[in-house]
């Protein structure tokens, strides 16, 4: 027990930044909990709610990497009952964040309804109807919970290609959930509890047997050896973009146009939506160009040019491999703008906001050069939820586009200024400082 | 109380059709110090991972205190401490954080050890372990092993990161802990004056398999250097007895043998015309010679 409390502490607390966010959220829900019960209601009461919530889960966000370094490294067979402990940890951690959403959903509809606790509690059927309320609210957000913490570990322990690929893949499958047809409280109770039970008993189960699994599959592939390979696919691209990573655009298309098919196929069909959507993948594409500053280092011991000189050849490299990405989803945009009913005008701006997003995400990639710290991911922040303004003014039909025009340029203002700065830190790179530092999958030879 | 704290029976480890360790059986008794030799790629990682359960063998089987190693139960575990080669430590924390994460696994955790140790070895507790060197994190993921005191320690060349002072630090606190009760200790190494220095006994795996299992004593009094001096000049068929490998030079041979004797050597000497000189073996010299 006191494992799983330490566990849960270092989870929420174990970073200056988790420590903060937790905190943050917390005070931000009680806030919003003294609105909800003693100020006038209005539409806005749950405006603090929504970013303690946030806060509050981002907060937590230690635990998918902390749980994967534990249970995949030696400590796994050594700490005693190592992977029972995480597994309860893992599960508070879930019942935890959710519990907030799970408990201001039946306080807002009760100071919405009444405000009077004696009142409210003799009308049998609407506390009934609250308490249906608030299990609907905890268990979705336990649902929501689970498969956001599976996005931050894919993205977080597999900082490559194939992790962002499966992190998207678990947003689309949270997103097809969240899409279900509405239905009745006691079905949708239901529906969760079920969700729920399943996907706890499969992550239990396969998290406790992780090691017989494992060693069951390494056994299997050691045992059939791999013929040599030498096929031309394995040499194909120029030297530069195979040590970058970026000698194969096609997968990244593919991976990026996946769920926005499935998208189609949810029905999912408002102008604003699909500039969203597109904006959230054109800045994927462009962040492929953040492994640049840690892999550019084989390029500059072989290499006799000057930083700057490699820092043109690394920018070249990146827009042969996201050029071709650029490419296919501005196709797609024209593809289903036409489809969605967007106008000329709004079609334009997509197009000028997905090359937007490319570029900004780029830039902000190959400024890297010193990991990503707190500068770095202000600036993230503030470059995604831009573009999703302006993906949200732009689909505004009431908009003048004066100011989607303005807001277009100084998006491209600041990619300028992204591009100098990628290029002045560029000019002093400092290998051992972008280094990777984090291998949760550490075998020992 | 005496009972071994591992014990292996005809141990096998292959990776598809590659035999990773052949059919090795040991044991471990509470109180021994083994250093475990073997050059790149002997085996000595596998073997360390297979007492611990993190590996599964081909065939035959590991018990740690009575425990078959795949399913060591909460209590045994609690009595075995591991460094790996490489640390696995949660970068995002600090020294303090990560110390306390592991302590909470742990009914006892000798906190006083470890502030000793923290400050003998220069190792900040607020430090982020993300800005510590490799050497620092080496020391972390050692105190991590020693802080719940226990009964076997297994080491994966420990001290392969560290600065000599460190090593020598390390190597100090290594003797003081093994030889507080009956702690048992396994450590792999490369550098064979650090296994000389600290090991009660040996073992060199060579291709998988166990040379040489015994004391250090008795492994410099079984292998030695011949040189063997004939008059002629081509250099006579010798079948010489126990060699482990052998050199011609003109008019000598020099070769490495096994349980050499002064029986063995007249009978040779007889047999051959010839003057056989032998001569010791530090054990440097000698693990050179095994894999010359």
């Amino acid at each position: 027990m006191r494992a799983v409390g330490r566990l849960l502490l270092t989870y929420f607390t174990g970073t200056t930044a988790t420590r903060w966010l937790t905190i943050t959220g917390l005070l931000l829900i009680l806030a919003s909990v003294y609105v909800v019960l003693y100020l006038p209601q209005t539409e806005h009461m749950l405006a603090l709610a929504w970013p303690g919530l946030i806060a509050f889960f981002f907060g937590s966000s230690l635990m998918p990497l902390t749980v994967g370094r534990l249970s995949q490294s030696h400590s796994s067979c050594v700490l005693p009952g190592a992977r029972i402990k995480l597994l309860a940890s893992v599960i508070l951690t879930v019942m935890l964040v959710a519990l907030p959403a799970g408990l201001l959903a039946p306080l807002a509809f009760f100071a919405g309804t009444s405000g009077n606790i004696d009142e409210f509690l003799k009308w049998t059927h609407l506390f009934e109807w609250s308490l249906g309320i608030m299990l609907i609210v905890y268990t979705s957000g336990c649902i929501v919970a689970i498969w956001l913490y599976v996005f931050i570990w894919f993205v977080s322990s597999e900082r490559k290609l194939a992790g962002y690929a499966k992190g998207i893949a678990v947003l689309v499958v949270l997103a097809l959930i969240s899409a279900g047809e509405s239905r009745e409280e006691a079905e949708l109770v239901e529906s969760n509890l079920k969700q729920l039970a399943f996907v706890l008993v499969v992550f239990s189960a396969g998290f406790l047997n992780w090691p017989r699994l494992k060693r069951w599959y390494a056994g299997r592939q050691r045992s059939q050896p791999r013929a040599a390979s030498t096929s031309a696919r394995d040499f194909a691209g120029s030297e530069i973009d195979l040590l970058l990573g970026n000698s194969r655009p096609w997968i990244l298309i593919a991976v990026l146009l996946l769920p926005l098919v499935l998208t189609i196929r949810m029905g999912v069909g408002s102008p604003g939506m699909w500039l969203l959507y597109l904006a959230i993948a054109s800045v994927v594409a462009g962040g492929n160009a953040e492994k640049a500053p840690a892999r550019s280092r084989a390029l500059w011991l072989r290499s006799e040019g000057s930083r700057g000189a490699l820092f043109d050849a690394v920018e070249r490299s990146a827009w042969r491999h996201n050029g071709f990405v650029l490419l296919a989803l501005v196709l797609f945009l024209l593809g289903i703008g036409a489809f969605a009913g967007m106008s000329p005008a709004q079609m334009v701006a997509g197009v000028s906001l997905v090359v937007l997003g490319t570029v900004l995400s780029t830039y902000l990639g190959l400024m890297l050069t010193r990991g990503v710290r707190v500068p770095e991911s202000v600036l993230g922040i503030i470059v995604m939820m831009s573009l999703a303004v302006v993906a949200v003014m732009t689909a505004n039909d009431g908009i003048r586009y004066w100011i989607v025009a303005a807001a277009l340029a100084a998006l491209a203002a600041l990619a300028g200024i992204l591009r100098s700065l990628a290029r002045s830190r560029w000019a002093r790179i400092d290998w051992s400082s972008c280094r990777r530092d984090a291998q949760p999958n550490m075998r020992i030879g | 109380m005496n009972e071994p704290a591992v014990q292996a029976s005809r141990l096998r480890k292959s990776f598809g059709p590659r035999d990773v360790l052949h059919d090795l059986s040991f044991e471990v008794r509470p109180g021994e110090v083994i250093g475990v030799l073997g050059k790149n790629g002997a085996g000595k990682t596998t073997l360390l991972e297979l007492m611990l359960g993190y590996s599964t063998p081909s065939s035959g089987e590991v018990r740690i205190f009575g425990a078959e190693s795949q399913r060591m139960p909460g209590d045994v575990k609690r009595r075995v401490g591991f460094v790996p080669q490489q640390d696995e430590l949660l970068y995002q924390l600090t020294v303090a954080e990560q110390l306390r994460v592991i302590a909470s696994f742990y009914p006892k955790w000798d906190h006083e050890l470890i502030s000793r140790l923290c400050g003998a070895w220069g190792v900040d507790p607020q430090a982020r372990i993300k800005s510590m060197s490799v050497g620092e994190r080496q020391k972390l993921s050692i105190m991590l092993a020693f802080g719940h005191r226990p009964d076997l320690l297994i080491l994966d060349e420990p001290v392969a990161s560290l600065d000599p002072l460190a090593r020598r630090q390390f190597l100090e606190q290594l003797v003081e802990l093994s030889a507080e009760g009956q702690r048992a200790v396994v450590f792999s190494s490369h550098i064979v004056s650090d296994i000389e220095r600290l090991a009660s006994r040996i073992w060199i795996l060579k291709e998988g398999r166990l040379f040489w299992e015994g004391d250090l004593e008795s492994l410099k009094e079984s292998v030695s250097r011949l040189h063997i001096r004939f008059g002629g000049a081509t250099v006579p068929n010798f079948e010489i007895p126990g060699v482990i490998n052998q050199r011609a030079q003109a008019q000598s041979v020099t070769a490495v043998v096994r349980d050499w004797t002064p029986a063995i050597q007249q009978s040779f000497e007889e047999r051959y015309s010839v003057t056989v000189e032998q001569e010791s073996l530090g054990l440097e010299e000698i693990f050179l010679e095994l894999h010359r």
